[in-house]
C-alpha cells in the first residue's frame, strides 16, 4: 500500500489534484503509516471499534496480522518481536476488553524498557464519556504504564501522531506507546501526504557528557583496587556489547550482569561473574558486597538486584551510567553520575583507560567462583531424579548456548539465568522487571517471527504455561516453530520455594493438579513428549530441533521440591545469602 | 557532574519545600498526566498552580514540593521525562517572586470592622466584597505572609477561604531557563536547540 499510495499520490498531483497527496480514511491511513515504518508483522484481535483498520489492513496486503487468542498474547507478543530484534513491536485490540486486556503486557513492556506501540480501537467521538458500548478510559488506564499515550481525536493529525508514536516508542529509553482511535476517526477522509517528512523525538536533556565527567569516571577507575562492571539491558538496547567487553578486557576488571543485562556479556569469558542479585551467583554478590568501585552501566538498581540499600556495596564508589537522568542516585548514591547513550559515553571512556587491579582480588573472584561450583547441582553426581536445573544445563550444552531463550517467570526463570550461557545480546528475553507470568509463550512467538533464522525456546513452568497456553493455537494457525519447554514440577514452584524457607512448609494454593499436557497440545496440533529421565533430555532436545514447520513441545518432569539458591532473602544483605546444601542429597524436602 | 541526590547531605538538601517551575503543552489531559506521574512516584506534592504564560501553545505550572532540593530536581527529572512537558526548571534559592492570591470570607460584627480594616491596610490586602454579614477580603503575596494574615482575621469570623497557591518568577533579565538547573526547551529556543543541566551556561 506504501507503494501504490506513492504511485496514486503521484499521478494524482498530475493530474492537477493539490500538493499533499491523496484522500485516505483514517484506517487507510493507519496502514500507510504502519508501512512507512517499516512494519511487516502485527499482532491483535478485532473488534467493532477497530473494524474499520482490519478491514484496511486487509485490503491494503503487504502488513502481516497475527491472530492471537487473547489481547494480553498481542502485547506480550509485540514485546518479545520488539526484544529480539530491537525494532517497534505492534499490537492491536478493540475498544473497551480489548483494550483493557492489552495493559498487561504493556506494564510488562514499560518495566523492561521495550518499544511498544499499541493501537486501540475506541468508541466515537460524538459518544465519548457516555459509556456507551464497550468504551473504557484507555488513556486513563494506560497513562502510569506508558511512556506515552494519545487519542487521535482529527483525522487530519493521525499521521503525524502515528508516526511520532513510533519515534517516541524507539528514542531514548524505549518503552510502550498506546494511540487510542475513535472509531469516526478511523471512518474519516483526509488528504495524506506519503512523503511528508518523518516527526522527530526532539532532545530535550543533555544526552552528551562533558569532558570532565568522562574523565571522573576515568579517574575512579585508576585508583580502584577492587572493582567490578555491572552491566544491564541499557548496554543491549545500546548495542554497546562490544565497547563493554573493550572497557572489560583493557582493564582486567570483572563483569556481573543483571537478569536482563544477560548477553551484554559472554557468560563464558575468563572476566564473566555472572549475574547478580537475588539468585545471582554467589561469587558476584559478594564481589559486590567487598568492591571499592562498581562501574554500573545502564542498570537500574532493582531491589532484586541490590538487597537491602542500607547496606548494599557499602566500601565503594560508584559509576553510574545511563541514558535516563532520573535512574542515576534514584536508589543509590553515586560519585560519578553520567547521563548518555552507553556506546557513545563507552567509547568516549575506553580512550585512554587504564586500572590497577589488585592480584589478590582477582585471586578472591577465583575462589568465589571455584567455591559455587563445589556447591553446584549440576556439578553433583547424577541421583536418578531430574533437576530442573540440570535440564537448562544439558539444553544449554545440546544448543550450544546458541538459542534464544524465553522464559516465564518462576524458578524454571532463575534456572535459566543460572545455567543457560549467553554470548550475545538480545537472546535471553524474560520479564525482569514485572515478572509476569503468562508472558513467555507469546513473548517466544513474537521472538520467532522477529528473527526466523534464530531457534527460540520458549522455557515455561506449569503454572504460567496455563496462563497464556491458548496462544498455542496462535504458534500452530501462524506455523511458528517454536520449541516449547515446561518445566513441570507440580507447584507454583517459587512460591512454594517462598512458603519453604520463609512460611514453614505451610504449601497453600501453590500445588497444582495439571492437566496432561502432552494431551492438551495433541489438541492444539502440536507434537509433544514427556521427559521425566536425564538421559531422555537430549534425545527429546534432538528430537524437538528437528522440528521445523511448527511448534513443538517438551514437557520436563522435574523435582517438585526443589529450591533456587543461592538466595538473598527478604530484608538481607546482598552477602547474606542461603546457599545450597553442601550435597544434593540433603537438599530440602528429599530424603532418599 | 550529575548530583546524587541520595548521598549523604544536609537537612535542606532532602527536607523542606522547594518551587519549580515547569512548562508544558497545552492540551487536554496534561495536567493528568503530571499529576499521575507525581503521585505514581510518590512524591510529597504540596500546591500545583496551572495557568497560561506568554505563548498560547504552553501552559506554566508551578508546584512546590518537599523533599528539600535533592527533592526537587527528582521531581524534575521524571517530569522532563513527559512528552509534553517542555521544560522544568528547579528554583531552588534563585531570587525569585513567588505568590499566592486568597480569597477570605469572615463575618465580622459592625464592630469589628474597624479592627479588620486597620489588619487589611497593614498587609496591603483588600477588600472587595462587603454584603450583609460577610465580607471578602483579598491578598496576594508570599506563602507565610498570606497565612499569618489568615490567622489573624480568623478570630472575625472564617468562613471561607480559597487561595490560588504559589505562582512563581524568576527575577533579572536572564529569566526562565536560564539556569543551571533547567531541564528541557526554553520558549526561545526552537526545537533543535536545547539546554540542559549539564552544559556551562555563561549566563549564570
Ligand atoms: C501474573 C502473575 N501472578 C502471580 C505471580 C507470582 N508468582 C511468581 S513466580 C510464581 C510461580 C510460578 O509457577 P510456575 O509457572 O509453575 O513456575 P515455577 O516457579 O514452578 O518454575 C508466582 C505465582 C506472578 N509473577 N505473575
Ligand atoms: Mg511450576
Amino acid at each position: 500500500m506504501a507503494n501504490e499510495s506513492t504511485r496514486v499520490s503521484d499521478s494524482a498531483r498530475a493530474a492537477g489534484q493539490p500538493e499533499g497527496g491523496r484522500e485516505l480514511t483514517g484506517a487507510e491511513i493507519v496502514c500507510a503509516c504502519l508501512q512507512r515504518e517499516g512494519v511487516d508483522v502485527v499482532f491483535g484481535y478485532p473488534g467493532g471499534a477497530i473494524l474499520p483498520t482490519y478491514d484496511a489492513l486487509c485490503r491494503s496486503g503487504g502488513i502481516h496480522h497475527v491472530l492471537t487468542r487473547h489481547e494480553q498474547g498481542a502485547s506480550h507478543m509485540a514485546d518479545g518481536y520488539a526484544r529480539s530484534s530491537g525494532r517497534v513491536g505492534v499490537a492491536i485490540a478493540t475498544s473497551g476488553p480489548g483494550a483493557t486486556n492489552l495493559v498487561t503486557g504493556i506494564a510488562t513492556a514499560m518495566m523492561d524498557s521495550s518499544p511498544l506501540v499499541c493501537l486501540t480501537g475506541q468508541v466515537s467521538t460524538t459518544v465519548l464519556g457516555s459509556d456507551a458500548f464497550q468504551e473504557a478510559d484507555v488513556l486513563g488506564i494506560t497513562m502510569p504504564i506508558t511512556k506515552h499515550n494519545v487519542m487521535v481525536t482529527r483525522v487530519e493529525d493521525l499521521a503525524e501522531i502515528l508516526h511520532e508514536a513510533f519515534a517516541i516508542a524507539r528514542s531514548g529509553r524505549p518503552g510502550p506507546v498506546v494511540v487510542d482511535l475513535p472509531k469516526d476517526v478511523q471512518l474519516a477522509r483526509t488528504l495524506y501526504d506519503p512523503d511528508r517528512p518523518l516527526p522527530v523525538v526532539p532532545v530535550k536533556t543533555s544526552m552528551t557528557p562533558l569532558d570532565a565527567e568522562i574523565e571522573a569516571a576515568r579517574n575512579l577507575i585508576a585508583e580502584a583496587r577492587r572493582p567490578v562492571i555491572l552491566a544491564g539491558n541499557g548496554i543491549n538496547i545500546s548495542g554497546a556489547s562490544e565497547q563493554l567487553r573493550r572497557l572489560a578486557e583493557d582493564t582486567g576488571i570483572p563483569v556481573s550482569l543483571t537478569l536482563l543485562g544477560k548477553g551484554a556479556f559472554p557468560e563464558d569469558h575468563p572476566l564473566s561473574l555472572g549475574m547478580m542479585g537475588m539468585h545471582g551467583d554467589a561469587a558476584a554478590n559478594l564481589a559486590i558486597q567487598a568492591a571499592d568501585l562498581i562501574i554500573a552501566l545502564g542498570m537500574r538498581f532493582d531491589d532484586r538486584v541490590t538487597g537491602t540499600l542500607s547496606t548494599y556495596a557499602p566500601k565503594s564508589k560508584k559509576i553510574h551510567v545511563d541514558l535516563d537522568r532520573s535512574e542515576i542516585g534514584k536508589n543509590v548514591a553515586v560519585d560519578v553520575g553520567v547521563v548518555g547513550d552507553l556506546k557513545a559515553v563507552l567509547t568516549r571512556l575506553l580512550v585512554g583507560i587504564a586500572a590497577t587491579v589488585d592480584e589478590g582480588w582477582t585471586a578472591q573472584i577465583r575462589e568465589w567462583k571455584d567455591h559455587s561450583k563445589t556447591l553446584d547441582v549440576v556439578h553433583q553426581p547424577c541421583d536418578g531424579r531430574l533437576w530442573a536445573a540440570r535440564v537448562i544445563r544439558d539444553l544449554c550444552e545440546l544448543t550450544d548456548g546458541e538459542a534464544v531463550t524465553v522464559t516465564d517467570v518462576g524458578q524454571h526463570q532463575m534456572f535459566e539465568a543460572q545455567y543457560y550461557t549467553h554470548r550475545r545480546p538480545r537472546t535471553l528475553i524474560t520479564s525482569g522487571g514485572l515478572g509476569t507470568m503468562g508472558f513467555g509463550l507469546p513473548a517466544a512467538l513474537g521472538a520467532k517471527l522477529a528473527q526466523p533464522h534464530e531457534e527460540v525456546w520458549a522455557i515455561v513452568g506449569d503454572g504460567g504455561f496455563q496462563m497464556t497456553l491458548a496462544e498455542l493455537a496462535t504458534a500452530v494457525q501462524e506455523q511458528i516453530a517454536v520449541k516449547i519447554a515446561i518445566i513441570n514440577n507440580g507447584y507454583l514452584g517459587m512460591v512454594r520455594q517462598w512458603q519453604e524457607l520463609f512460611y514453614e512448609e505451610r504449601y497453600y494454593a501453590t500445588p497444582l493438579a495439571n492437566p496432561d499436557f502432552c494431551k492438551i497440545a495433541e489438541a492444539y496440533g502440536v507434537p509433544s513428549v514427556r521427559v521425566s529421565q536425564r538421559r531422555d533430555v537430549a534425545p527429546a532436545v534432538a528430537w524437538c530441533r528437528s522440528v521445523n514447520d511448527g511448534p513443538c513441545l517438551v514437557e520436563f518432569v522435574v523435582e517438585s521440591h526443589d529450591v533456587v539458591y543461592p538466595m538473598v532473602p527478604a530484608g538481607a544483605a546482598l552477602d547474606e545469602m542461603i546457599r545450597r546444601p553442601a550435597r544434593a542429597s540433603t537438599m530440602a524436602g528429599v530424603s532418599r | 557532574m550529575t548530583p546524587a541526590p541520595n548521598a549523604e547531605m544536609s537537612g535542606s538538601q532532602t527536607s523542606g519545600s522547594q518551587t519549580l517551575i515547569a512548562l508544558v503543552e497545552n492540551r487536554p489531559g496534561v495536567l493528568n498526566r503530571v499529576t499521575t506521574l507525581l503521585r505514581r512516584r510518590h512524591f510529597d506534592l504540596l500546591t500545583l498552580s496551572m495557568g497560561r504564560s506568554e505563548d498560547p501553545d504552553r501552559s506554566r505550572l508551578t508546584l512546590t514540593v518537599g523533599g528539600g532540593s535533592a527533592g526537587a530536581r527528582r521531581v524534575a527529572d521524571h517530569l522532563i521525562k513527559l512528552v509534553e512537558v517542555l521544560h522544568v526548571e528547579p528554583l531552588f534559592d534563585q531570587p525569585a517572586v513567588r505568590r499566592d492570591l486568597a480569597l477570605i470570607k469572615i463575618r465580622p460584627d459592625a464592630a469589628e470592622l474597624p479592627a479588620v480594616n486597620a489588619l487589611c491596610s497593614a498587609f496591603r490586602a483588600r477588600i472587595v466584597d462587603v454584603s450583609p454579614g460577610s465580607t471578602i477580603v483579598e491578598i496576594t503575596g508570599e506563602q507565610s505572609k498570606i497565612e499569618r494574615f489568615v490567622a489573624l482575621l480568623t478570630p472575625y469570623g472564617l468562613a471561607e477561604l480559597a487561595r490560588s497557591e504559589c505562582v512563581a518568577m524568576c527575577r533579572g533579565a536572564s529569566g526562565f531557563g536560564a539556569s543551571d538547573h533547567s531541564v528541557g526547551q526554553t520558549t526561545s529556543q526552537t526545537t533543535s536547540q536545547t539546554t540542559s543541566s549539564t552544559s556551562p551556561n555563561p549566563t549564570s
